[in-house]
């Protein structure tokens, strides 16, 4: 690792989490997204307790796929608005300092998504989070983690692309599979809707999805953005 | 020109860019110097911009490569080859919602461009003054999203000099500004060019550009047309007479 | 590129494998009598197990054309050099040729024998991702435009995908696993399997030079005709 990544990684996440704290632009579009969402998926899945039950991890971890491409792609338009990319490009700044603080940045905002969508989905569907609270709360990180793993080079690589808006959703949702039947069935195991595997085990794999991922971002980074 | 003697700094070797089937630039061969201001000419479409583009790494070359200090340039050169080079392009590469100081200091610490001398607590005072240099101090705290086209100009430009690149790009650089800020600019391009920095620029100001150029290079249609050393005492319509000779 | 370069491409890739043509033609003759006609009948599923095998060497091909594709992507990232981008190219198509006959008689054989042309099970699933992401993959080097960026968007898109489909593997076997396993095959009923294996073997290296042919081709046809217009103009 070059000498010049940790500042070069701090610079840029200072000036993105300033930027995003200053306008709370992406933050407070795709929250209110994500709220709209979860109301909608409420009023279609609404049934009994034990339907609530059942559909609320699928619910929210659609919710996190949705949010999440929204909020990766909107925080790439922002380094589009006078081709600021450019600059950060051409600059010293190794490329996997980039690529690290954009995924930062990225996991930060889709946190601060989930963080409204998820008391939300509880409150309308009349789930008790409060018993699980710390083991849900770390399958959704570990699956925020993945998806901005997954999404961020691709969205970095889509800069400049013909059709930017369908591109990203279309190749990452796919390519985060794992992520969401990982997510899906270990909240199920929480809720204890489901018995095919304990929590612990889906979490587990999320975590090695992530490593494998990250591993292979950063390996492959350099050479993804060469022009 | 006593400049000649001095050492090329940058160099374009076959150098070619195609798009599809339509070429952009074909061929050029072109060594600049040290301390040297050279003018890119030549109608729309010429190839002034590709050239730019390229020179900058903003682009691959089809064909050809580019020298920096006797190093092959390309995108994945070495952090401190790229920082070498300077570059105002058409965009002007600014984030709005962060305030002209704040673009400053996010492509300093980029750059890890602060003068050596300089303690932590005085790096502020630097970045205002870099500000004052192109005349946007009173401006410092104001979001650049509301800036007029010329004050962007002029920031983008600091920010270009902001780590003292040995070569500097400057594509259209006189953009929306007035009369006073391209004296400013002016002011700038011949101290970089005093400490030795390589400036090329295209710009369809041909007065200002003719007041500070040492040499024209002329592009048609992606061929070098001509390369014209100017006299500094050369009339004001010299470098017109020049560019419309060769092209015609 | 220069004149050598252009020549020396065009003509690797000029020869038509004109043995490999009759050899695949003629096997896959071969293949109809062994599957319809030599093949014993099985007990239990009677005709709808004859499907399997095409679906069993089709799904072999597939992954491994996925798999060459992401092999050749990562080469292509690495060296920048179009004729490995080719050959992912060629790859991916000829995999995903294979994947549409996997998940053609895949629902069929299922419908006979589940009841069902659909099941959540770990290798159908994974399967449907897999040619997704290839899909995925296709279209956007067919729609994207031929140029660097898009190139490489795809290469990593392939690169990423592929040890993917080891997570969405053991992630569906956790969650549920009801795949025909192990089948107790008769003698003859090998034989007409590993003859297919063999014979598509030769129908997928047949078709990925086809396509890396026309690939490298459609290359060369460019950079000649930019050529020309250089001189031209």
């Amino acid at each position: 690792m070059s000498a010049q990544f940790w500042p070069c990684f701090k610079a840029i996440l200072k000036k993105d989490l300033k930027i995003e704290l200053r306008s709370k632009e992406t933050l407070a579009t795709v929250s209110l997204f994500g709220v709209v969402l979860t109301f909608l998926f409420a009023f279609g899945f609404m049934g009994d307790p034990a339907t609530n039950l059942a559909v609320a991890p699928g619910v929210l971890w659609a919710a996190l796929l949705f949010t999440g491409s929204l909020s990766v792609g909107r925080t790439f338009a922002r380094e589009q608005e006078n081709s600021a990319f450019t600059a950060l490009a051409l600059s010293p700044a190794p490329r996997s300092a980039i690529l690290a603080a954009k995924v930062l940045v990225n996991i930060a905002v889709m946190l601060g998504v989930m963080l409204v969508i998820t008391p939300l989905l509880a409150i309308l569907m009349h789930i008790d989070l409060s018993t699980n609270l710390f083991a849900l709360m770390s399958l959704i990180t570990l699956s925020t983690v993945g998806f901005a793993l997954v999404a961020t080079p691709l969205a970095v690589m889509a800069v400049g692309a013909r059709f930017p808006e369908v591109l990203l959703p279309m190749v990452v949702f796919p390519l985060v599979t794992p992520v969401m039947i990982c997510g899906v069935r270990g909240s199920a195991a929480l809720l204890g809707t489901s018995a095919d595997l304990d929590y612990l085990a889906w979490t587990q794999m999320i975590l090695a999805f992530d490593m494998m991922i990250g591993g292979g971002a950063f390996f492959l980074f350099d050479w993804m953005v060469s022009e | 020109m006593s400049e000649r003697t001095q050492q090329v700094s940058l160099q374009a070797q076959g150098l070619t860019k195609a798009f599809g089937e339509h070429y952009a630039l074909i061929e050029l061969d072109v060594a600049w110097y040290q301390g040297e201001v050279c003018a890119l000419l030549g109608p729309n479409g010429a190839g002034k911009s590709t050239l730019l583009n390229l020179l900058s790494t903003l682009q691959a070359a089809t064909e050809g490569e580019i020298l920096l200090k006797g190093k092959k340039l390309t995108r994945q050169s070495a952090a401190e080859l790229r920082k070498e080079i300077g570059f105002v392009g058409h965009q002007t590469m600014i984030y709005g919602a962060l305030t002209a100081f704040e673009n400053l200091e996010f492509f300093a610490e980029l750059y890890d461009c602060w003068p050596a001398e300089l303690s932590q607590k005085e790096h502020q005072a630097w970045l205002l003054d870099q500000l004052e240099q192109v005349g946007l101090k009173p401006a410092a705290h104001r979001l650049a999203s509301g800036f007029s086209r010329g004050m962007s100009q002029r920031l983008t430009l600091a920010r270009a000099l902001l780590p003292k690149p040995s070569v500097l790009l400057l594509d259209e650089p006189f953009t929306g500004l007035d009369r006073a800020g391209i004296q400013q600019v002016c002011e700038l391009l011949i101290k970089a060019k005093a400490r030795g920095a390589t400036i090329i620029l295209s710009s369809h100001d041909l007065e200002t550009t003719q007041a500070i150029s040492d040499r024209a290079l002329i592009l048609k249609a992606g061929r070098l047309q001509g390369l014209h050393t100017l006299d500094v005492g050369q009339d004001k319509g010299a470098l017109l007479e020049l560019y419309q000779g060769s092209v015609n | 590129m220069n004149h050598k370069d252009l020549e020396s491409q065009s003509n690797a890739s000029t020869k038509i494998p004109i043995l490999w043509i009759i050899l695949g033609a003629l096997g896959m003759f071969l293949a109809h009598y062994l599957v319809f006609i030599y093949a014993p009948m099985e007990t239990t599923m009677r005709a709808a197990q004859r499907i399997f095998y095409f679906h069993l060497p089709s799904a072999w091909l597939c992954y491994i054309g996925f798999i060459m594709c992401a092999g050749w992507s990562l080469r292509y990232l690495m060296t920048q050099n179009p004729k490995h981008d080719a050959l992912a190219l060629a790859s991916a198509e000829v995999g995903l040729t294979f994947g549409v006959i996997v998940l053609t008689t895949g629902p069929l054989w299922a419908r006979a024998a589940w009841g069902v042309w659909w099941k959540w099970e770990p290798r159908l699933t994974t399967m449907a991702i897999l040619f997704l992401i290839f899909t995925c993959y296709w279209v956007i080097r067919s729609f994207g435009g031929d140029n660097a960026g898009v190139r490489r968007f795809g290469a990593v898109l392939a690169v990423l995908g592929a040890p993917n489909i080891f997570f969405v593997h053991v992630a569906v076997t956790r969650w549920r696993g009801d795949h025909p396993n192990n089948i107790g095959l008769e003698p003859e009923m090998r034989v007409v399997l590993y003859s297919c294996l063999l014979i598509f073997i030769i129908l997928f290296s047949l078709l990925v030079r086809l396509r890396y042919r026309v690939h490298t081709e459609e290359r060369t046809v460019s950079a000649l005709s930019r050529r020309l217009s250089r001189i031209g103009g």
